[in-house]
């Protein structure tokens, strides 16, 4: 039978209806970033409704959570957002500090800044490159793993590993940086900030590429607080909040006196400190294009960051302290702390009765709140726009299903 | 003396009834058949061996035409518009 | 080439009918029908342009993981077969015929097993008429860049069937795409081929190439700005009609998963696969033949051995080294669209369509007819700057002599009229 709703809005084209398609995309589709699965219905190439099925990789880290202390749990930090899991490892510290009261040195302090900072980049660099695998352009990705690689010998030199690292403990880094760090970091980071212009030229200026990522995908800034977008999902649609400035202050003081800028679009330009190209006249506030480009002005940002931290590190002789060994028994209370992670707000929650072991840990995941517009924002789009708008929000499977 | 005779054997003919042949059995083959696809394929058959006979009689353009037009146009629209409706 | 072997054949028959005591009017009548040296003249050639296809595949996989590794920052193959990475073509080959074939249940088996053979033989049917240098073709047409275009329109028939037929719907999006797509290009890809036929006169694929003898300011391409730009919408369009990025939207690898070959498994796979090389350098050979000089060189350094009459030999010499040229040049073009599809993303099915439509179509015949008025007011082009071929014949189905073909000396010619002996 006929939508009442459509009659009534005087649909033309439902008298030449065809029929509907149901395709199940994923959960081992090339472009569903892991292992998503969504559920299309289109009429031809038209993408009539979407609906996102997750769960796929959950792993039930949070209640494994319950059964580890709080340094244990770390490990399964990392493998939630396994491309940033740096910054995973930050926010599950911060949580435990926090319940501890526990105040790192501002030497430490430093320090994680300088690691989280690269962790953001790295991620962003494989946000860029797979966005432009979404849109049939491989070389991206290469390049930007190319650079990715390069962070990672950074990241294997501090605490050998390169994918999980469990660096950042509670109450401080499993250990220093080595002897010569900094001045690797510093090459890099030289030799990184001109490469950025290659990037602009190969995908955020290309013809093709504004084709398919202007005026698609826009996410209002009403509907971005309502689903509860966070990160570049958000302040692509040009919300200035960003955790790093506004954040709790037990994890905004990291970055105290620290320079930086919150990426986002004021009166129809972004803020002006670094040589990037301009905002193409086809492009609308809060569509693919916005959403690519805050992530990689915000890569410009941690370069900033970086280059400011290695100074105040350096500026502090005395060594770092040790982490907790957290063998004792836990405070009674709850504490929830959200930090800014390359995706969004990336929150942990830890609750104690009282024993060694947390009684219950949360982690609320930035990708599903970002995940969850996807049926508001693929409604009569191309089929082909699925993989454009699902990269835009550039979603990590394993922190959704965790 | 052996070889004249196979020299002299209508290869005209024979590539003649060949398309013919060919012709006239895809079109049983779209009488016959009950998918709407196969029926296609089986047209284009018949199209080609009759672009086959232009060619052998010399008219390579009305050939070419012919498949370009039918082979290569009529039928993919049909094959489009089957697409497009059949379940 | 055609011509070549028959006047082989036809040596080799003489001499065997002059063994059996048969008189030289006799033999030569003879010859003139032979249908032997038909036979084997099309073994020969059929033989050989499918190495054509075959190796032209095999090197054009090379090269293509060669460049786009090169262009991503990374070496490409670098072990199998030495340090280039030579063989790693046929050791896909070898892989691909042991791979398990798959039929899928849903799929129309008899459909899905035809589909690629059907490709693959438009793709093959293509070098028929394609003249690797001047008469080293199998069948000189007097329609030969009509043909090749008729023919290039079947390839997309092998393709539609392998979507539909693999009974799945991400199969079925490619084929619709693939039909959409390849029907739309072909009238911008037809138009600019019309440029060069026109300057000519001629659809023969070999007098279009002889025109352009000489300097390589007698190219098609040079004749003004509108055949310069023609020839960029001829190479936009090849590239789309062949299916390669950014159009390839049939196999949009991030979208359809790999489009209408997603059922595809093994030596039917990679069937579909040569044909996709096969057609890319057709095309390129073909906007070879049109605009870039065929099988001449930018310095008429050969071309004295063809014209006079000095030697067999030197003729077959010069021959040969335009047959290089011509894969040279047309290889360029193969590694052109290898570069453009490892830089550029790819384009969405509707931009696909409102490119061709509203931008090709229209400077497709704004090409046309600046060529046309071009020639109309007599303007002076650069191919006035150098002196053409002065012996330059036309190539009108010189005597054509085959014995499939009956009353072929009374052929009138269907263009101009003329009778075409």
């Amino acid at each position: 039978m006929l939508d009442p709703t459509l009659i009534n809005n005087k649909n033309i084209e439902y008298d030449a209806q065809t029929n509907e398609m149901l395709i199940n995309m994923g959960p081992q589709h090339p472009s569903t970033h892991g292992v998503l699965r969504l559920i299309i219905r289109t009429d031809g190439e038209i993408v009539s409704e979407i609906q996102p099925h997750i769960g796929y990789l959950h792993r039930c880290a949070e209640k494994i959570g319950e059964h580890l202390s709080a340094r244990q749990w770390i490990p399964y930090t990392d493998r939630m957002d396994y491309l940033a899991a740096m910054n995973m490892n930050l926010g599950w510290s911060l949580t435990v500090e926090k319940l501890l009261d526990h105040q790192v040195s501002k030497k430490l302090q430093h320090l994680r800044l300088m690691i989280c900072e690269l962790g953001r980049i790295a991620s962003h660099l494989v946000g860029m490159g797979a966005y432009g695998l979404d849109l049939g352009t491989a070389s991206p990705f290469f390049y930007a793993i190319r650079e990715r690689e390069k962070i990672l010998d950074l990241f294997e030199k501090a605490c050998g590993a390169r994918l999980t690292f469990s660096y950042i403990t509670p109450g401080g880094v499993m250990a220093d940086i080595p002897e010569g760090w900094i001045d690797e970091c510093k090459a890099f980071l030289d030799y990184f900030e001109p490469i950025i212009k290659q990037y602009h030229t190969l995908l955020t200026t290309n013809a093709i590429f504004l084709k398919r990522t202007c005026n698609l995908g826009i996410l209002s800034k009403e509907k971005a607080i309502d689903y509860g977008c966070s990160g570049a999902v958000l302040r692509g649609s040009g919300i200035d909040y960003d955790l790093r400035r506004d954040g709790d202050p037990f994890y905004t003081e990291m970055y105290d006196g620290y320079d930086f800028e919150v990426i986002v679009e004021k009166e129809g330009d972004y803020p002006k400190d670094y040589p990037y190209p301009d905002v193409p006249r086809e492009a609308q506030l809060g569509d693919c294009w916005h959403r690519f480009y805050v992530r990689m002005l915000e890569v410009i940002q941690s370069i900033k960051l970086i280059r400011q931290s290695f100074e105040k590190y350096q500026s502090i002789p005395e060594p770092i302290e040790k982490p907790l060994k957290l063998q004792q028994k836990l405070p009674k209370g709850e504490i929830y702390l959200e930090t800014e992670a390359p995706r969004g707000q990336m929150g942990f929650g830890l609750f104690s009765e009282g024993d060694p072991i947390p009684w219950k840990v949360r982690a609320r995941s930035s990708c599903f709140c970002n995940l969850s517009v996807l049926p508001e924002l693929c409604r009569g789009v191309y089929l082909a726009d699925i993989p454009s708008i699902v990269g835009s929000l550039d979603i990590m499977m394993g922190e959704i299903d965790r | 003396m052996n070889s004249l005779l196979i020299a002299s054997v209508d290869w005209h003919s024979f590539f003649f009834l060949l398309f013919g042949l060919l012709a006239c059995g895809f079109a049983t083959g779209i009488i016959l058949s009950n998918d709407i696809v196969r029926m296609a394929v089986y047209l284009v058959g018949t199209l080609g061996a009759v672009a086959g006979l232009f060619f052998l009689a010399g008219a390579h353009f009305v050939g070419a035409v012919q498949l370009m037009v039918y082979v290569g146009g009529t039928v993919v629209l049909l094959l489009f518009g089957v697409m497009l409706t059949s379940q | 080439m055609g011509q070549f072997f028959n006047n082989l054949l036809q040596d080799i028959n003489a001499f065997l009918w002059g063994l059996a005591g048969y008189s030289s009017q006799e033999i030569t009548t003879l010859a003139e029908d032979s249908w032997i040296g038909y036979l084997l003249a099309a073994i020969i050639q059929a033989a050989l342009l499918l190495h054509v296809l075959a190796a032209g595949t095999v090197l054009f996989t090379w090269a293509e993981r060669k460049v786009c590794g090169r262009i991503q920052d990374r070496l490409g193959p670098t072990r199998v077969g030495g340090k280039f990475g030579w063989l790693q073509s046929i050791a896909d080959g070898i892989k691909l015929l042991c791979k398990e074939d798959l039929i899928p249940d849903e799929a129309d088996s008899l459909l899905f097993r035809i589909a690629p053979y059907l490709s693959i033989s438009a793709s093959f049917a293509a070098l028929i008429v394609l003249p690797f240098s001047d008469g080293w073709v199998a069948q000189q047409l007097n329609i030969g860049a009509f043909f090749i275009l008729a023919i290039m329109g079947l390839e997309v028939f092998g393709v539609i069937l392998a979507g539909y037929a693999s009974g799945s719907k991400w199969s079925l999006y490619g084929a619709m795409r693939e039909a959409a797509q390849v029907i739309s290009y072909e009238i911008p890809l037809a138009m600019c081929v019309v440029v060069p036929v026109l300057l000519v006169g001629s659809m023969n694929l070999g007098t279009i190439a002889n025109y352009q003898a000489g300097w390589f300011t007698n190219w098609l391409i040079f004749h003004d700005p509108f055949a310069f730009a023609t020839f960029w919408i001829y190479f936009t369009c090849g590239i789309a009609s062949v299916n390669r990025a950014p159009f390839d939207l049939a196999e949009a690898e991030s979208e359809l998963v790999a489009g209408f070959h997603t059922e595809y498994s093994g030596m039917r796979w990679s069937l579909l696969f040569m044909a996709e090389y096969g057609s890319m350098f057709t095309v390129s050979g073909l906007g070879v033949l049109l605009f870039l000089g065929a099988w001449y060189g930018p310095l008429p350094i050969f071309n004295s051995w063809t014209s006079g009459t000095e030697s067999w030999y030197l003729a077959q010499m010069a021959n040969l080294v335009g047959c290089l040229n011509f894969v040279l040049k047309s290889s360029l073009l193969v590694i052109v669209m290898i570069w453009v599809r490892w830089t550029l993303p790819r384009l969405r099915i509707d931009q696909v369509m409102t490119m061709c439509l509203k931008y090709c179509v229209p400077l497709s015949l704004i090409g046309l007819s600046g060529v046309l008025l071009w020639q109309l007011l007599a303007i002076p082009s650069l191919n006035d700057l150098a002196p053409a071929r002065s012996d330059l014949t036309e190539h009108w189905a010189e005597k054509s002599s085959s014995p499939f073909v009956k009353d072929s000396q009374e052929k009138v010619d269907l263009f101009d009229g003329r009778n075409t002996q």
